[in-house]
């Protein structure tokens, strides 16, 4: 019996052991969908952040790579350039790869590639059991890749097994994260009459103060977006702007103003200059209401002087950037320089969006040598990727001279990490 | 079965830290650094691994303070790897404490019952959010600009003192097999360092097998974030054991407190307070709020010897909106209360439950743990991510179920829990088989001379424990849920039957609190199904000549069966859904009645003293998916 046993025990052991390698010999044989529209130096911008990430040494920085490695592979997706993100997902050594696998079967099954939008979803079912790369250690984790599989069911025409995905999701989970699904409620609004409009708002006004944490973010979405589709009714438009800009005022101020800014854009692209105007001043208003860190404080004062510029006020607007830039050189040595990075990029970044190249270039090549003040590799490397893909995705084409000094940096990676 | 052992491993018993050099460190660490087993790290003072540098502990290696502001402290944008492992655990101590280990192995050593402060501490701040109202751009409700100074840390740059901000998912680290002992500084009365800090820290830091013993202050507090504890251990700490504020969202899993003294100082500096100390959040309505999980802990009081009012201070105390979930604890020996509704922690003008409209105290016990206050409520979090309250997934905010209680023997003990229908399961609420039992549930536990160290407090110190379970405590009605984190244990308290996860890493099994021997070492590696997690144990003592028999229970009780396992190798193998502990170099069958089995007598060779055995039950389950099993923990066994 015991002989016997053993065997048998043996047997599935060299099973498992063909089957735990039988994934990614699946992973590289798939079809090659068509490329996406990628230019050729984003393509290779976000593969020297994806080589940068990649330099982590996997212990003990396991999670700091894949973290950096998804950021860029995310960037690949929202940039439709997926079997570049795929390519990218197959070198992340936890459970992110199972999120950015489930991410394409989306993009497949949005394209009408069923069968490898399928394959992709067994691989993400196989790796949320796959103790030693994939299987989350928390149910968060295990939600945030969940949640992505429901979502391509759902682009596979799979109602009920997207319903059931998310039904063993806390629903509080929705918005948390992945803000696709609110923007998904969004588009449910898209197709709403005005009746229905009012009728959506009126549940969200009455039921706010009592909404849980996802409740909540889907609503401040939703009212946005009904902002946006009933522009021209009056009442609802002004309501929207009521609620965001002076009822939930005990909302914490970073998320009043990224849902204030999502009026500025719509009420800029309805060429209400005017409407835009009293919502950014609504926005300073709710800056000067407190007192911040710098780096809290200057990325939002570039981004004011930005949506100033959206609503017509484009001299007031430069100066303001002008007056952001300066309160950073005023205030850069009480940042601590892991932080520097990124307050100065929501000011170069700014300057790129009114139209300042070139001022937004010399800022940005400032940007990537404030990310290497810190004497460790580990903060240059999250600088270094974020200002890349952040740079991929507003369309920011490095000069040729920065390509040389980015490509020091990422050769430059290593101990101290 | 009998079966006779006829292979082994001779186990390079290694003696951990032999340092063979001392490495002062007197200057902040801005360059990420690893410190290695062969070296003594001496803190000269308080050193900060600044911003964006990371620091790596090897297992085995020791780190002594002999100044009392010898602290180390990781700022928030730093990390921190001690990967420590259970034969080489991490030590951060005094030097007065090394002075009493043999060879420089701090798995030797002499206990001190009154000492204390001899060093700083740890402490790591991360980006988290908190609810913190002094700092004067603070909000009342949760943002990302939150953020907080930690008390006791005094740095040239004010900044390094910073924790708090809008990242639930912070990584701060690793805390793996960690032992700190005879710690606390202190800066000024009253303004004190627990045995470990931890503010803002957010639920990518991993937390698991850390001990604090004979601290000043504190054992561990947590301000905010959503960090998760498993294995911790707590003993003769000088003021609360396990203090929570700030809103802290996370969970924990097996932790064992045992109040006390290490000190002459008043209650709250030397001598115990409370063993679970809980705020909601630093103003009772700000958010984020206190709400937490905490399964199977056992927490042992100091009670005054006749049980008088100067013993130790309540088993948990309650404040400012906090909202706790207890479930398959032990509760035992109480100083005072086993619940106190303290109101309010009696700073920045708190008026605790219920003020502001907010829930009161009694509502809190009937109310679903999905609502959430409206009072500056939690909005979505700015940046990517998290839920802001994930670690309650049932029942109501506050409840008490499947504990026990033992020995509280005040004659208050029970009158909160009495009225909050925690024996009763009153109307609404989520109590629910809980017992006050007359036969203890652990396995032993000794008391020295009453002793009165500060002159007004009075206790019997606990001087030996064998924690595992035994009586009611063997079993529980429940199990933690199944989300990646709870093992599904079916037992009441910190341990399973027969393994005490104490032995051979801690300060307490170095210094004979409690076992040190290495007969059956477990190693946790439970996977649960439809009953929860098999329990692996081993009656008889695994040494030459002796006849043992390894046991498993809570198997699938409609299959009765399992593959019990051994090895001479550690091999970890994932496999079937869990993890394979030790090479199988041999399998049998057991089979038995209601989910329990036995390999009958085995007879363990003689002459192979130092040998190493690995062992492990792999169960049949119909509680988990097709193709997989259930799993038991390990055990090591070495032969004396």
């Amino acid at each position: 019996m015991k002989s016997s046993l053993f065997s048998r025990f043996a047997v599935v052991l060299c099973i498992f052991a063909v089957a735990s390698r039988a994934p990614a010999q699946q992973e590289a044989a798939g079809p090659t969908a068509p490329a996406s529209a990628l230019a050729t130096w984003q393509r290779d911008l976000l593969q020297l952040a994806f080589t940068a990430a990649s330099k982590f040494p996997l212990q003990p920085h396991i999670r700091n790579r894949s973290r950096a490695q998804l950021q860029v592979v995310d960037t690949c997706f929202e940039l439709d350039a997926a079997e570049l993100a795929v390519g990218f997902a197959r070198d992340i050594a936890d459970w992110r790869r199972g999120a950015a696998y489930a991410d394409f079967a989306t993009w497949c099954g949005r394209r009408g590639d069923r069968p490898r939008a399928l394959r992709y979803l067994q691989l993400v079912d196989d790796l949320l059991l796959d103790e030693q790369v994939g299987k989350p250690a928390q149910e968060w984790q295990r939600d945030f890749v969940v949640l992505k599989q429901a979502r391509a069911w759902a682009a596979l025409g799979e109602a009920a097994k997207a319903d059931a995905a998310m039904q063993s999701i806390d629903p509080d989970s929705t918005h948390a994260v992945d803000p696709d699904w609110a923007r998904t409620a969004a588009d449910r609004v898209a197709g709403m009459t005005i009746e229905q409009g009012r009728a959506t708002f009126a549940g969200i006004d009455r039921e706010f103060p009592a909404m849980t944490l996802g409740q909540q973010g889907t609503a401040l979405e939703t009212i946005a977006s009904l902002h946006a589709r009933f522009y021209a009714d009056e009442a609802l438009r002004r309501l929207a702007e009521d609620r965001l800009t002076r009822v939930f005022d005990k909302l914490p101020p970073k998320l009043r103003l990224d849902a204030i800014t999502r009026l500025v854009r719509t009420a800029a692209a309805n060429s209400d200059a005017a409407n835009a105007q009293r919502l950014v001043a609504d926005m300073q208003r709710v800056v000067e209401g407190f007192q911040w860190r710098a780096e809290d404080r200057v990325p939002e004062l570039a981004r004011i002087a930005e949506l100033r510029c959206l609503a017509g006020l484009p001299d007031r607007g430069r100066a303001e950037l002008d007056a952001a830039l300066a309160d950073y050189h005023e205030h850069r040595d009480e940042i601590v320089d892991i932080y520097r990075a990124a307050t100065l990029r929501a000011v170069a970044l700014a300057f790129f969006a009114i139209g300042e190249l070139g001022k937004a270039h010399d800022l940005l090549a400032s940007v990537f040598e404030e990310g290497m003040e810190n004497p460790n590799s580990r903060p240059r490397c999250d600088d270094f990727v974020a200002t890349c893909c952040l740079m991929a995705r507003r369309g920011v084409e490095p000069r040729a001279a920065m390509w040389t000094r980015l490509r020091e940096i990422v050769e430059g990676l290593g101990e101290p990490w | 079965m009998n079966i006779r052992l006829t292979q082994g491993l001779l186990a390079g018993l290694s003696l951990a830290s032999l340092g063979t050099a001392q490495i002062v460190v007197s200057s902040n660490i801005s360059t990420s650094t690893t410190w290695t087993a062969n070296n003594v790290y001496q803190l000269a003072n308080t050193i900060y691994v600044l911003p964006g540098a990371s620091l790596t502990i090897e297992a085995g290696t020791v780190v002594v303070g002999g100044v009392a502001d010898a602290t180390l402290a990781v700022c928030r944008g730093a990390q921190i790897f001690a990967n420590g492992t259970a034969d080489a655990p991490i030590t951060f101590t005094s030097t007065a404490d090394r002075a009493t280990w043999t060879g420089g192995n701090p798995k030797t050593g002499t206990f001190r019952q009154l000492a204390n402060n001899e060093w700083g501490n740890l402490t790591l701040m991360g980006s988290a959010y908190i609810s913190e109202n002094q700092v004067g751009t603070n909000s009342a409700a949760p943002s990302s600009t939150n953020y907080a100074d930690m008390e006791g840390l005094a740095p040239a740059t004010p900044s390094l003192n910073d924790y708090g901000g809008g990242n639930d998912n912070d990584d701060s680290g690793n805390l793996n097999y960690v032992s700190l002992r005879y710690g606390g500084l202190t800066l000024a009365p009253t303004v004190e360092l627990n045995g470990l800090s931890l503010g803002g820290i957010g639920r990518n830091t991993q937390v698991d097998h850390v001990e604090i013993l004979n601290n000043l202050d504190d054992g561990i507090e947590v301000w905010g974030g959503t960090v998760n504890f498993k294995y911790v251990s707590i003993w003769n700490v000088g003021d609360d054991a396990f203090d929570i504020d700030q809103g802290w969202r996370g969970k924990a899993q097996f932790g064992l407190i045992v109040q006390g003294f290490s000190g002459a100082g008043a209650q709250g500096s030397g001598f115990g307070d409370n063993a679970l100390e809980l705020d909601g959040a630093e103003l009772c309505n700000y958010q984020p709020v206190t709400t937490a999980s905490i399964w199977n802990f056992t927490v042992i009081g100091s009670p005054h010897p006749t049980n008088g009012s100067t013993g130790g201070d309540h088993l948990t105390a309650w404040r400012d909106n906090c909202n706790i979930q207890f479930h398959n604890s032990i509760f035992m020996d109480a100083g005072d209360n086993v619940i106190n509704n303290d109101i309010t922690d009696g700073e920045n003008g708190n008026t605790g439950y219920g003020c502001n409209g907010t829930l009161t105290w009694a509502q809190r016990w009937t109310t679903a743990y999905t609502v959430t206050s409206p009072t500056n409520p939690f909005a979505a979090p700015e940046i990517t991510p998290a839920q802001a309250y994930t670690a309650q997934t049932s029942g109501n905010l506050i409840e008490f179920r499947d504990n026990l209680f033992y020995n509280n023997l005040r004659a208050n003990s029970y009158t909160e829990a009495n009225a909050r229908s925690v024996f009763t399961g009153g109307s609404g609420t989520n109590n629910a088989n809980n017992s006050i039992v007359t036969a203890s549930p652990i396995t032993s536990l000794t008391r020295g001379a009453a002793a009165t160290p500060n002159g007004v407090n009075t206790t019997s110190p606990v001087t030996f424990i064998d924690p595992t379970p035994q009586n009611d405590a063997l079993t529980a009605v429940e199990f933690a849920p199944n989300d990646g984190f709870f093992t599904q244990s079916r037992v009441r308290g910190a341990f399973p039957r027969g393994n005490n996860w104490l032995t051979g890493w801690t300060a307490a099994s170095a210094f004979g609190l409690t076992s040190s021997s290495q007969a059956n070492t477990y190693i946790a590696a439970e996977r649960g199904g439809l009953v929860g997690a098999p329990v692996h144990f081993t009656t008889g003592n695994w040494a030459g000549g002796t006849a043992v028999t390894l046991q498993v229970e809570n198997m699938d009780p409609n299959l009765n069966l399992g593959l019990m396992i051994w090895g001479t190798l550690p091999f970890n193998f994932p496999i079937f859904g869990g993890t394979l502990v030790p090479t199988p170099d041999f399998i049998g069958v057991v089979s038995g009645a209601g989910g329990a089995g036995a390999s009958g007598p085995i007879n363990v060779p003689l002459g192979l003293s130092g040998a190493v055995f690995y062992t492990q039950f792999v169960t049949f389950d119909l509680g988990v998916p097709s193709g997989e099993f259930a799993f038991s923990n390990g055990q090591r066994h070495i032969l004396p």
